[in-house]
């Protein structure tokens, strides 16, 4: 119980920070995940608000075009943009790595090793977490996340909970087509 | 003066008449002819791919045999610059005029304009030469074929999809534009509609009709991505819709292109209102007898020559091979579970059904815990495809699976097998699950084959991903293994980024662009056409395990007949292509399709053939099941495959840029077009009959990563010599090799000017990279993980060398390491 109960604590404080992110305001908080010699960098809402945000040696600014927008890195020899999106459809989570200067898109899912099946348990109880499923017999558990939950911010949340091995961001994939 | 003596056989025939044959004329002079040359054009270019014909012609007519030999003069170099089709000219008794072709050829180099007079040299006896008796040729240079990177650059290249979700009252089109060039594409609109299906192939105006929106101008490998709400509160009950997303084409000389530059997404209301989200099973009549009508038609289990509903049929005998296993109805796939992993299944097809496990199968895009973006109302078991215009997964489920023997439509390869569907392409998610690591929600650990009719566009800059297979293979079916099966990809003629000449010959796009070809535990499949050559649109590279008959597109040369989404206002029949759709005879129901192709087509012969080698033998291991393939592959005898390695002069050095086939040190035939060959099925079924005994090559193991640990190397610009590093693996003498992997970590300008082959110990020599891969065309980091099968059963013990050849100028680069391991066991 005491385990479940930290952990709902933690994805709550998440959760709060990102409602203040859907609703416009201001959070000013630049999430960073650290994974081996990777970091990946939340774009803060300063930049949606006709600012920039300094990231390592990159200037992230929002870029517009019509109902389309993009986050675009100014670099000392490049220009690096983002991937375009349309305003009128749901803001995708977009991550910046300052290693490899580039946007990452993030997936809804986030995967974890525990220490036991009764955190996975805990973890998948989280108002953030839609669904978790174990694949044991891979070492690994999926978290699914709602579409409102920052995937950088959970698992940053969950790399500094004792209970969790590992915590590793999911990315889209590129598109599998037919063929 | 010249005399020959005519036998006695010839002697009577002179006798009959006063001929001025050869043979007749005994101690008589021979009439003399006079040989003159003409053609048409005399200025060639490099890149004239038809060549010039050459006309010889003789007078006066002699009734005998006479013959010219061509002689060559000038700069340009026979082998090099041009070559000959016929160097020596016959003429039968008679015949006045005879021709050849003269080709230049490219050597891709900066240079003068080549002269070249072709001139008559030896000649039969009584001959002379005429006036003229040569004709002078210039061949110059192209230079638009020249390999400078700046050159190479072509166009933006925009390429749309659609998606749909729904909600009760709304449907959801998600419409996404890439550009897989490497230019930037200049700005443009894209125009949204939604319109009634009135009948097949017609579309009615427009229910409902978005703004023009703007799409952003989008660098090379960017995405935009926006979404329309369609209501349904207007539309009538019963009735298919199709929304479209356009793209304005820019007229010629525009900077970009488009392909498609119109997609659809259509759904189906039922007489609720509701969208069609689940299978609703159709009434259809069975035949009076159990024979399936369609087998006639189905030049890839039986190739008679058949036409397939196409203009013209292909060479009877290229088929499957698998007579045997047909007319004995024996093995059938009977109890082996194969999974469609595709965009869905239609569960309840006429044809499928019987086969379909239904409460097995799964949609991802049912999940009712999702929050958005999936199928309201759909059932988790159900991976119905509500998208109108055709279910990918359901024409690959009736190649493998099609119930045989019911009087109605066609047999699969396995008539008998299980089918599970997993859409695992309509969600692009959850791996795990759709791959075998999953014993709930779906229970994907009782697979035994999967099959993966899909990949990737473009080059994608990461490892494979091998996590769930290398699980798949070592733990389902109670730990023999479960074999993958997978499409290598329809790039050949996929020139994005630039096209070269050499394109033709060696392909666009390289299978080594999809990283999970790259896997070894996979069987990556090529396509053949009805005539046993490569398919056009077939993808080539080193990680090709087999090839499989698919066909070409069923307009002129047949391609695969298989089922479609039932009824004539779904499926690829709503989109009245030609074939079976206007043939209400073949098909009354609008249920089967006669234009399905590609290596999509190819894997699910591979899989439902494989099918048939578990139930012949369920203790064969996953590894076997490759050994049988590679041990009983043939080589298709077809005229339309390529009979010669393509070598190319670079600088002042021959490179080789595409091997014929090679027989490798442990008697392996291989070639990157097809892998081992031309899967045979009933050769494979004898085989596993005779004297192999399965789970019989020793412990499958993988050694470390063996790398290269000296200086970085420059690779040599526009050198035919490449660079050359070698490295030693003391490995077991005794080990054979399954699968051998190479790691390539460099920079370089454009890393599409290189060309990689490794060479084995035995001599063996693969191309794991072909030079101008468009796949990886404008990237300068080389970082890749690649894979050759060609080396199959050989040992790795010994020296392996490292061959780069950077075929165009003014690029450059270095290899910083390379390493290379081995997936090897120890075969009987």
């Amino acid at each position: 119980m005491a385990s479940a109960s930290c952990s709902t604590r933690r994805f709550l404080v998440v959760a709060s920070c990102l409602v203040a992110v859907g609703i416009g305001a201001q959070v000013e908080q630049v999430l960073a995940v650290h994974e081996a010699d990777k970091t990946f960098h939340h774009m803060a809402e300063t930049v949606f608000a006709n600012g920039a945000q300094k990231i390592a040696d990159a200037e992230i600014r929002l870029e517009r075009r019509g109902v389309a927008f993009r986050y675009v890195a100014k670099l000392e020899t490049q220009n690096v943009g983002s991937h375009w999106y349309s305003r009128t459809s749901r803001r995708p989570w977009v991550v910046y790595g300052s290693h490899d200067g580039r946007f990452h898109e993030l997936d809804s899912r986030v995967r974890v090793e525990c220490d036991s099946p009764k955190t996975l348990s805990a973890l998948a109880n989280s108002p953030e977490v839609i669904r978790s499923k174990d694949y044991g017999e891979l070492g690994y558990a999926i978290l699914w996340l709602r579409p409102t939950a920052n995937p950088l911010a959970v698992v940053q949340e969950l790399q500094a909970d004792p209970r969790v091995r590992k915590a590793v961001l999911q990315f889209k994939r590129p598109r599998q087509f037919p063929q | 003066m010249q005399f020959v003596l005519a036998s006695s056989t010839t002697m009577l025939i002179a006798s009959c008449g006063s001929s001025d044959s050869d043979s007749s004329s005994r101690l008589r002079p021979l009439t003399p002819v006079t040989a003159t040359i003409s053609a048409r054009a005399t200025e060639l270019f490099e890149n004239s791919r038809d060549g010039e014909e050459v006309w010889v012609d003789i007078t006066p007519s002699v009734n005998r045999s006479v013959w010219v030999q061509f002689a060559f003069e000038g700069t340009a170099t026979e082998g090099l610059d041009f070559a000959i089709d016929d160097p020596l000219l016959t003429f039968r008794p008679n015949q006045t005029r005879a021709s050849t072709t003269l080709r230049p050829l490219n050597d891709w180099l900066p240079e003068e304009t080549e002269t070249l007079t072709l001139s008559l040299g030896n000649l039969s006896t009584a001959t002379s030469v005429g006036v003229p008796g040569s004709v002078a040729f210039t061949i110059a240079d192209d230079g638009d074929q020249e390999l400078t990177p700046a050159q190479k650059v072509s166009r933006a290249e925009l390429f749309l999809y659609t998606d749909a979700s729904f909600s009760a009252a709304t449907a959801k089109l998600e419409v996404n534009v890439w550009n897989f060039g490497n230019m930037t594409s200049s700005e443009t609109f894209m125009a949204v509609s939604l319109h009634r299906l009135i009948r097949p192939g017609e579309l009615g105006r427009a229910v409902e009709e978005f703004q023009r929106i703007e799409v952003p101008p989008l660098g090379s490998g960017e995405r935009f991505r926006t979404s329309f709400d369609f209501s349904l509160a207007a539309l009538s009950h019963g009735r298919t819709y199709w929304s479209y997303a356009e793209i304005d084409r820019v007229p010629e000389e525009g900077d970009y292109n488009v392909l498609p530059n119109r997609e659809y997404n259509g759904f189906t209301l039922d007489s609720r209102g509701r969208i069609l989200v689940g299978c609703e099973e159709p009434n259809r009549p069975v035949g009076e007898t159990e024979t399936d009508p369609l087998f006639e038609h189905q030049w890839s289990l039986q190739n008679s020559g058949q036409k397939a509903f196409a203009a013209h049929g292909g060479t009877a005998g290229e088929d499957l091979q698998m007579q045997s296993a047909i007319e004995a109805s024996q093995p059938t796939g009977r109890g082996v579970n194969v999974a469609v992993v595709d965009t869905g299944l239609e569960i309840c097809h006429p044809d499928l059904a019987a086969n379909v496990e239904r409460n097995e199968s799964y949609n991802f895009r049912a999940d009712l815990r999702r929050e958005s973006d999936g199928w309201f109302n759909a059932e988790l078991t159900d991976p119905y495809l509500p998208d109108s215009r055709g279910d990918h997964g359901t024409s690959v489920a009736g190649v493998i699976g099609a119930k045989g023997n019911n009087g109605m439509g066609l047999r699969g390869v396995a008539p008998d097998v299980r089918l599970f569907g997993f859409n695992y392409l309509s969600e692009n998610c959850c791996r795990e699950d759709a791959l075998g690591a999953s014993n709930r929600e779906p229970n994907s650990a009782q697979i035994d084959v999967f099959n993966m009719s899909f990949g990737t566009f473009g080059f994608q800059y990461s490892y494979p991903d091998d996590t769930v297979v290398r699980y798949g293979t070592r733990q389902l079916r109670a730990g023999l293994g479960a074999i993958y099966v997978k499409a290598a990809g329809n790039s050949f003629g996929r020139c994005v980024s630039f096209r070269h000449v050499i394109h033709d010959l060696i392909g666009c796009s390289s299978s080594n662009g999809d990283p999970f070809n790259n896997v070894p535990h996979l069987i990556v499949v090529g396509a053949l056409n009805a005539h046993g050559a490569k398919a056009s649109y077939s993808s080539v590279g080193s990680n090709l395990w087999i090839s499989a008959p698919a066909g070409e597109y069923g307009v002129n040369e047949p391609a695969s007949i298989t089922t479609d989404q039932f009824g004539r206002y779904r499926g690829y029949s709503s989109r009245n292509w030609p074939g079976i759709a206007e043939n209400q005879d073949a098909d009354p129901y609008g249920d089967y399709g006669s234009n399905f192709n590609g290596t999509s087509a190819a894997a699910p012969h591979t899989a439902g053939a494989v099918a048939l080698l578990l139930e012949e033998e369920p203790g064969l291991t996953w590894r076997d099941v490759k050994h049988v393939l590679a041990s009983t592959a043939r080589r298709s005898n077809s005229s339309r495959n390529p009979d010669q390695s393509q070598d190319v002069m670079i600088g002042n050095r021959l490179a080789t840029f595409q091997r014929h086939w090679i027989t490798n040190g442990a008697g392996y035939m291989f070639h990157n077009h097809f892998g081992f060959g031309a899967l045979d099925v009933d050769a494979a079924l004898n085989f596993i009959r005779g004297d192999f005994r399965p789970d019989n090559l020793g412990e499958q193991q993988l050694s470390e990563w063996i790398s290269y640990a000296g200086d970085v190397l420059n690779i040599p610009d526009h050198d035919g010599g490449g660079l050359e590093s070698s490295l030693n693996v003391d490995l077991p003498a005794r080990a054979n090799i399954e699968a051998a992997q190479l790691w390539v970590n460099g920079t370089h300008d454009n890393l599409s000017d290189l060309s990689i082959e490794l060479t084995s110990p035995s001599g063996t020599r693969s191309i794991l990279n072909q030079v101008f891969n468009n796949a990886i065309a404008g990237d300068t980091q080389l970082d890749w993980q690649l894979l050759s099968n060609a080396f199959y059963g050989e040992s790795p013990r010994g020296l392996w060398r490292i061959k780069i050849i950077d075929a165009a100028v003014g690029d450059t680069g270095s290899l910083d390491s390379w390493a290379i391991r081995f997936w090897h066991g120890e075969h009987p």
